[in-house]
């Protein structure tokens, strides 16, 4: 395995020395950090940490030593503090599984869509335009208004509307891998329909969906506040960031500055770790820059 | 005495990367001499690239010149000029064609604009004179200004009025104009003198109309427009079909009889060197191991680089077992000590791994750079 | 039972790619790529297959092995054990009621079904041109060899590497090169990972595309030794694509020269260099430079005119009239309609109006 292990230290190499990805790689770190230690900074609300404890008050409460973030309301006044810390939490859930999914499904469409071509090809791709044109904001509207408001619509509503990008990126580039030499060499030597596709299509052509799919984990949680801003993802008095400035809508115009400060931040450095590191990602991923010889 | 064109003094190039620092050119020497079609012979990643890069100064920016001198025409130092200087002398003294025509061609400009490009760089003075003088019988819009601008051009000031012109579309048309005439003009005779056919239909074509052996004429027009002094033709005929190189290697020697410049042929193919150079160098990991004449470098090898080379190639009529050079290619990064051919050479001795041997003359106009040759040591040449 | 003397017969090969386009993809024209060639190679030879860029060698040479599918024609592959004994021991018999087969040892390769294929395949191999990309970039060297292997079944786990680092040093690699990734190698070297993939079955049939194209001159006198090296150990036949005739003169037994998708000239190398007899032959001949700088003014290149036409629209008649610098009144004629490929002397077949007998 030695030589997996010199390409991993080569490309740890290449993050290292590239500034960008390092403050965004920093910017994520930090986020995670938060995540895992949410219990210890803000002791969690049972049964459910997500909803946040609510205190009395009949306004909302600037930043002073105990709520450090002030406080919102008027579902119910809480402490912005604690909704940031284990919104953290709650992004990366939404990220990762959100990614996971969409990633999933589009793999598996885009990758038999693009090895069989032909009338499955067809279907499949038209089926995918379906999709993609399915306004991401009325779909999730019509699920919120039929099936609730739960994070679990949340997440599945941005499923449906994700998988078709990647179902195509990822088609593109299995007809493009399937024209290489090395994949005709294989069929010289016997290779049948599917050792071909998973070991020699697949894992060169996933990269290039791997590395869109990195960036798109800081898009997804932009998602997520943006419909539960409008009120169709998490409920108020969910430690969601977007809910949170949804509620601190109605306060900013009166100088509550604090109830859609804090959460914005942490939107803002939450899209932006991940953009840096996607974009880091891909030069360093990418096999034509490597190495250059002369 | 003849006069050098080009001559390459201890060149020291190193390129610096992830895995250190390659020594990639140590201590090229070589003269270009007037007139003359030189060769430069060697495999892949000899240097042999890097160095004709190195007289055009278009290197990679990771590489560091660490010694050495190029003189141009023995008065002008290349590596000591100023980037706008020597922007001045590529393309027009010392111009360069390349091995994928198909790459080193602009693909959204047609044909004729792409050569018009040079001569809009580098003889923008004749052009401007030709077209005063054409204008003479020309009597259009605004025609005394556009003259009165062209004569404060030419006169090295820079009009208001053109300004102006430039500014508004249907002005600026008119304006460039004359000049576009003598530009299309000298396009197409350029590509006459190629040998390309129906040169007014090829100038208005674009690059990937064209095939590969029209995309090198259409290269090399660009590179002899302004009769530069030096033709540096790195692989010009590795990427096309045997008919077709012939073509090119009948034209190349053609226009260098017509052009009087010099030629340094950059190649990996011995045959063609054969066919075409009067004088050949060898080069191996970044250094020249013997010069000579073509014909005494071909029936007479002294290095046991080049006679390795040469038992290496099949030949036709010829029948011979083809014998190979043992080893690889040495890494830049830890180049052999000494001579770097020695782990590969079957008459190393001590000495050759502790000194690197310098260019001798052997015989007459015969240069070969091995410790085995010189005085001192003993052993048949 | 006797073994046949052709390993390969190959009868009115077409391969036409399409050409859609618009908005019903409606076929717009065909690229007639291989355009009804028939040959025959003789086991144990080293066969050429002469031509410049676009002429369809290497999409012939594919289309023989079914790694495309062609357009017509028919390829037959003779199978034999080198131990004399029947190898047909597990071929289906239902393809010898297709009448795919005639005799117990041939093989209709367009017609068998592809579990049969598969069992033919891994004794009809292919080294392509270029190294850089015939290996999978993601995949270990043990892996790359070792893939034929284990899809024959041939052996696994220890065994197998044992094998495969037997072939890395029957091309001359060694086994610290078994867990490295192609990148790391030379262009030489890489050639010699597909070589050791080519042979890793033992197969009796080799097509070469063009080998040594990519390859340094020193690099390239190793690989064509070893390649010769091979073909006495193993009993090879060699289908030998290239557009180098210096190559050709050196490896070929017989040689055929191909122009935009059809033979024009077949003949033993001898007879090919030394008695050309097709325009495009000598006109090929003369263009090769010679390092042997003496040559040099006595040379006397025949220069064509023209490009080579597009092989979509191919002139009509003689595919070659319009560029031949022999053309005669006679080749008028050609315009209607194209001279086939005839026995001129013994051997020796060409496909040009000059040499017709009728």
């Amino acid at each position: 395995m030695e030589p997996r292990l010199k390409e991993l230290r080569f490309n740890l190499y290449r993050i290292r020395n590239n500034p960008i990805s390092l403050i965004g790689l920093g910017l994520i770190i930090f986020n995670i950090v938060i995540a895992l230690i949410a219990p210890v900074i803000v002791p969690p609300n049972r049964p459910n940490p997500y909803k946040i404890p609510k205190i009395f008050s009949t306004e909302p409460l600037p930043p002073t030593s105990e709520h450090p973030f002030g406080t919102s309301g008027p579902s119910g006044y809480y402490d912005i503090f604690y909704g940031v810390v284990w919104g953290s939490r709650m992004s990366l859930r939404i990220s990762f599984t959100v990614i996971s999914a969409a990633l999933a499904i589009g793999i598996i469409i885009g990758t038999i869509a693009g090895m069989c071509g032909g009338i499955i090809d067809e279907v499949l791709m038209r089926t995918t335009d379906v999709f993609f044109a399915l306004p991401g904001l009325v779909l999730a509207m019509a699920v919120a208004s039929v099936l609730g408001r739960t994070i679990m619509n949340l997440m599945g509503a941005l499923i449906i509307t994700w998988w078709p990008g990647f179902a195509r990126l990822i088609r593109g580039e299995v007809l493009k891998i399937k024209q290489e030499t090395y994949v005709e060499a294989a069929r010289a030597v016997g290779a049948d329909f599917f050792t071909v596709m998973f070991k020699h299509v697949l894992p060169n052509a996933i990269f290039p969906v791997i590395i869109t799919a990195s960036m798109n984990l800081g898009s997804i949680v932009m998602a997520a506040a943006t419909l539960s801003f409008l009120g169709l993802g998490a409920e108020p008095g969910t430690a969601e960031w977007g809910a949170i400035i949804s509620e601190g809508r109605n306060w900013m115009l009166q100088g509550a500055w604090w109830t859609t400060f804090f959460p914005g931040m942490a939107i803002f450095i939450y899209v932006l770790g991940w953009n840096l590191l996607g974009d880091a990602f891909r030069d360093i991923l990418d096999p034509k820059l490597r190495r250059t010889i002369l | 005495m003849t006069e050098n064109v080009v001559e390459v003094r201890d060149l020291k190039i190193n390129f610096t990367t992830y895995e250190g620092i390659m020594k990639v050119l140590d201590g090229v020497n070589l003269r270009i001499r007037k007139g003359e079609v030189l060769g430069l012979v060697g495999e892949t990643g000899c240097g042999k690239t890097m160095t004709g890069r190195a007289i055009m100064r278009i290197l990679p920016s990771n590489a560091i010149v660490v010694n050495g001198e190029i003189n141009f025409e023995g008065k002008t130092e290349l590596l000591k000029l100023k980037e706008d200087e020597m922007r001045n002398i590529r393309g027009k003294q010392i111009s360069m064609i390349f091995q994928e025509p198909r790459r080193a061609l602009h693909p959204t400009l047609n044909v004729g604009n792409q050569i018009s490009e040079v001569y809009e760089l580098h003889m923008k003075e004749e052009i401007l004179k030709t077209a005063l003088k054409e204008m003479d019988e020309y009597q259009g819009p605004f025609s005394n200004t556009i003259r009165g601008i062209y004569a404060g051009e030419l006169e090295g000031k820079k009009p208001v009025l053109k300004k102006i012109f430039d500014r508004i579309p249907f002005l600026r048309g008119s304006l460039n104009e004359p000049k576009k005439g003598v530009l299309i003009d000298k396009s197409r005779k350029m590509l006459g003198m190629v040998q390309i056919p129906d040169p007014e239909r090829v100038s208005e074509q674009y690059p990937h109309e064209l095939s590969g052996g029209m995309m090198q004429r259409v290269l090399i027009s660009i590179a002899l427009a302004c009769n530069p002094k030096l033709l540096i033709a790195d692989e010009p005929t590795t990427s096309v079909d045997v008919t077709t190189q012939a073509k090119l290697l009948d034209l190349i020697m053609d226009l260098k009889k017509s052009y009087g410049g010099s030629i340094l042929l950059i190649t990996h193919n011995l045959a063609v060197v054969a066919e075409t150079c009067d004088r050949v160098c060898v080069m191996y990991a970044g250094t020249i191991v013997e010069e000579a004449e073509t014909g005494t470098l071909f029936n007479e090898p002294i290095h046991p680089y080049t006679k390795g080379l040469l038992a290496a190639i099949p030949i036709i009529g010829r029948k011979k077992e083809l014998k190979s050079i043992p080893g690889f290619v040495p890494n830049f990064l830890n180049p052999p000590s000494g001579c770097r051919f020695h782990p590969r050479c079957n008459l190393a001795e001590e000495i050759c791994s502790e000194k690197k041997p310098s260019l001798v003359e052997v015989e007459k106009g015969h240069f070969v750079a091995c410790h085995k040759l010189l005085g001192g040591l003993d052993g048949d040449v | 039972m006797v073994m046949s003397e052709n390993i390969l017969e190959v009868q009115n090969i077409k391969k036409y790619f399409p050409i859609t386009g618009g908005f019903t993809r409606k076929k717009k024209g065909e690229i007639k790529a291989v355009d009804e060639v028939s040959f025959s190679i003789k086991r144990g030879e080293t066969y050429g297959l002469v031509g410049e860029t676009g002429c369809g060698k290497t999409t012939l040479g594919r289309t023989i092995l079914r790694l495309i599918e062609p357009t017509s024609g028919e390829a037959y592959f003779y199978l034999s054990d080198q131990s004399g004994k029947s190898p047909n021991s597990g071929i289906e018999k239902k393809d010898a009621s297709h009448s795919t087969r005639s005799r117990d040892d041939r093989f209709d390769i367009f017609k068998i079904g592809r579990r049969n294929l598969k069992r033919i395949r891994r004794y009809m191999q292919i080294v392509y041109q270029d190294p850089f990309s015939s290996l999978n970039p993601r995949m270990l060297i043990k892996d790359i060899v070792g893939e034929p292997l284990k899809i024959y079944k041939v052996a696994k786990g220890v065994d197998l590497l044992d094998r495969v680092t037997d072939l890395l040093e029957r091309v001359g690699l060694t086994k610290d090169h078994l867990f490295r990734f192609p990148h790391e190698f030379s262009g030489g070297q890489r050639q010699r990972i597909c070589i050791a993939r080519a042979i890793a079955l033992n197969p009796t049939f080799l097509v070469l595309d063009e080998p040594t194209s990519a390859l340094d001159v020193s690099v390239q006198a190793q690989i064509l030794k070893l390649l010769e090296d091979l073909q006495n150990d193993l009993g090879l036949t060699y289908l030998l694509i290239t557009h180098d005739l210096s190559l050709v003169d050196h490896m070929a037994d017989r040689v055929a020269v191909m122009y935009l998708g059809k033979l024009v000239e077949i003949a033993s190398k001898e007879e090919l260099f030394g008695n050309p007899l097709h325009p495009y032959t000598r006109a090929l001949l003369s263009a090769v430079p010679i390092p042997e700088p003496e040559r040099r003014y006595s040379k006397n290149v025949i220069f064509l005119k023209g490009e080579v036409p597009s092989p979509v629209n191919p002139p009509q008649g003689c595919h070659f009239h319009p560029r031949c610098p022999e053309i005669t009144p006679m080749c008028k004629r050609a315009e209607i309609y194209e001279p086939k490929l005839e026995e001129y002397t013994p051997g020796h077949f060409v496909a040009c109006t000059k040499y017709e007998k009728s």
